[in-house]
């Protein structure tokens, strides 16, 4: 059903846009003018590869974390990952000049550089809950990449490197070409794969850790392999489309309300509807102003606009963990 | 024969004092066990010794005469089952989705379960009386409900010993018979029972065997007959206590509040 609604959403994708007219391209108009087929075939077909491609790496990677944490208001976002991807690019553009290799390599490194703190911290913590002590650490680790990004934006070259640093930073998928696409597509689809393999075994990891062990599972081992998986997909994508956030926190509380909690329907659900939703979130971002608007201010519009009607209209479904 | 048997283990969580102080243990095979002692005697502890999840500071664990190293992760979990206190789920699992959970030592790493667990699950459901209860959600049963489901969990890992930890605390009266009822009828299924308990009650009203646990020992080990005796409750439980007979099973009654 949702993998049906998603190829439809990509292939109207394709006749939406701003050019010869705002909104819609006539399929006639594709055969007769070559221009327009170009621009279809170069540019917004790949856009609406990374789009599906982000919105389905983020939302997964959110529901593989929120299990394995056993936290439901974890995603990449909020737990030093985007921000940690984000310094890493960043980095790139201003001391080695923005190689599409090198980001993704160190957006991937500093990615797990920054789960991995925000894990320290939250063990470290003395106050509250788990699930308070690792959005608080999260959103600490998050903030000090973000003053890194910040000190880097401070001095870069304010003519060449500094309108590059922020208009990625704003979150988007305007300079979408092929190159990106093969350069992420690897690395996505094989992180995506073993998400999606492991799946089942996501609701283990969401017991308490004496309780998954006695069941026969290593908690400890499967829960790297599992994170590793989530983080370097949300890491290579993320050096493309820079930060878009609140996707990998809404989604997976959207297919859980939709097909339940088995992570075993749960995770593709929250695949294919985060793919889904980046996609028209990028959509409405080419298609509704002459100017692009940012995608990551959509879906983070969006998205938190969704996550209060989620919250205040009903209780959560998750109980509070212990 | 002994399903487990502890030799001299020591343990003390990791910079605190010591909280087992040598055991010795037997567990007899297709008999319901108590481990029976006031709180914080080391009861808990010893149980996730037994599972491999604590390792002893010195001492050993064998099981089925073979030392707990010697087994893989999986392997263990198709012998014993574990049922914890109190478990809470983050996520909202139906019934049979949780009981399923329990085939995880039968499936690889990318496995999900088939029909043939599905129908394990729903044999386990039933042998704790709550095959009616498969689809509902885990947080609409009640306490007594949800831990039977969590004995089913156990179950669908088809174990030869099942391991639980307080598994009557916090249940009502009629609750509490049933899963009594449910372990005593394990037992006579060949299963291997421990469970701990501070009330001696529970562990009067079932136990084939029971070990009485206080301040990281065991202070007497034996037939229920032998151990459940006045002197040794009223040492342990620092309180004068008498049992009597009723209903032809011994009853444990308290004579005074207690001293100090």
């Amino acid at each position: 059903m949702l993998a049906v609604l998603l190829l439809l959403v990509m292939f109207f994708s394709l006749f939406l846009g701003r050019y010869p007219t705002p909104f819609w391209l006539s399929p006639s108009q594709i055969a007769t003018d070559p221009l327009a087929a170009a621009l279809v075939w170069d540019f917004r077909f790949p856009r609406i590869l990374l789009a599906v491609l982000l919105g389905a790496a983020l939302s997964t990677a959110g529901f593989a974390m929120q299990m394995v944490f056993r936290n439901p208001l974890v995603e990449p976002g909020f737990l030093g990952v985007s921000q940690g991807a984000a310094f890493g690019s960043a980095l790139t553009i201003v001391a080695f000049g923005g190689s599409l290799a090198l980001a993704e390599g160190l957006a991937a490194l500093f990615a797990i550089l920054g789960l991995l703190l925000s894990y320290l911290f939250a063990r470290a913590i003395r106050y509250g809950g788990w699930v308070l002590r690792l959005v608080l650490a999260g959103i600490a680790v998050s903030a000090l990449f973000s003053a890194g990004v910040g000190m880097l934006k401070f001095v870069a070259d304010p003519l060449r490197q500094l309108p590059e640093i922020v208009f990625w930073l704003l979150g988007g998928l305007s300079g979408a070409r092929w190159e990106q696409v093969w350069y992420v597509l690897p690395i996505a689809l094989i992180g995506l794969l073993v998400l999606f393999l492991l799946r089942w075994r996501l609701n283990l990891l969401s017991l308490d850790d004496a309780t998954a062990f006695s069941l026969g599972v290593h908690p400890g081992r499967e829960r790297w392999l599992v994170l590793l998986a989530a983080v370097l997909p949300v890491a290579a994508l993320v050096s493309v489309s820079g930060i878009v956030g609140w996707v990998g926190l809404i989604v997976p509380h959207f297919s859980r309300r939709l097909v339940g909690a088995n992570a075993r329907w749960a995770l593709p659900a929250a695949m294919l509807l985060g793919a889904i939703f980046v996609l028209l979130c990028d959509d409405l971002a080419r298609t509704v102003l002459a100017g692009e608007i940012p995608l990551g201010i959509l879906t983070s519009l969006v998205g938190a606009l969704l996550f209060l009607w989620l919250f205040v209209r009903f209780t959560p479904r998750e109980r509070k963990a212990g | 024969m002994s399903a487990l048997s502890v030799r001299q283990v020591r343990y003390a969580y990791p910079g605190g004092p010591e909280r087992l102080a040598g055991i010795d243990l037997e567990l007899p095979e297709g008999q319901v066990t108590a481990l029976l002692g006031p709180n914080g005697a080391g009861k808990t502890t010893l149980l996730y010794l037994l599972l491999g999840w604590l390792q002893p500071a010195s001492g050993q664990i064998r099981l089925e005469q073979q030392p707990l190293a010697a087994f893989s992760r999986r392997a263990m979990a198709r012998i014993m089952g574990l049922v914890p206190q109190q478990e809470r789920t983050v996520f909202e699992f139906s019934v049979s989705d949780f009981v399923l959970l329990g085939r995880a030592a039968y499936l690889g790493l990318t496995e999900a379960p088939l029909g043939s667990d599905l129908t394990i699950a729903r044999q386990a459901l039933e042998e704790v009386g709550i095959g009616h209860l498969e689809r509902r959600m885990l947080s609409t049963l009640s306490g007594g409900e949800r831990q039977l489901a969590t004995i089913a969990r156990a179950l669908a890992q088809q174990p030869h010993i099942l391991l639980l930890d307080e598994p009557t605390a916090h249940l009502d009266l009629s609750h509490q018979g049933r899963l009594l009822q449910v372990l005593s009828d394990l037992a006579g299924h060949s299963v291997t029972v421990l469970f701990t308990t501070h009330d001696p009650n529970a562990a009067a009203s079932v136990a084939d065997y029971l070990v009485l646990m206080a301040q990281g020992q065991v202070k007497a080990a034996g037939p229920l007959s032998e151990v459940l005796n006045a002197e040794l409750l009223s040492e342990t439980y620092g309180v004068g206590i008498e049992v009597i007979r009723l209903a032809g099973r011994p009853y444990v009654r308290r004579l005074e509040w207690p001293r100090g």
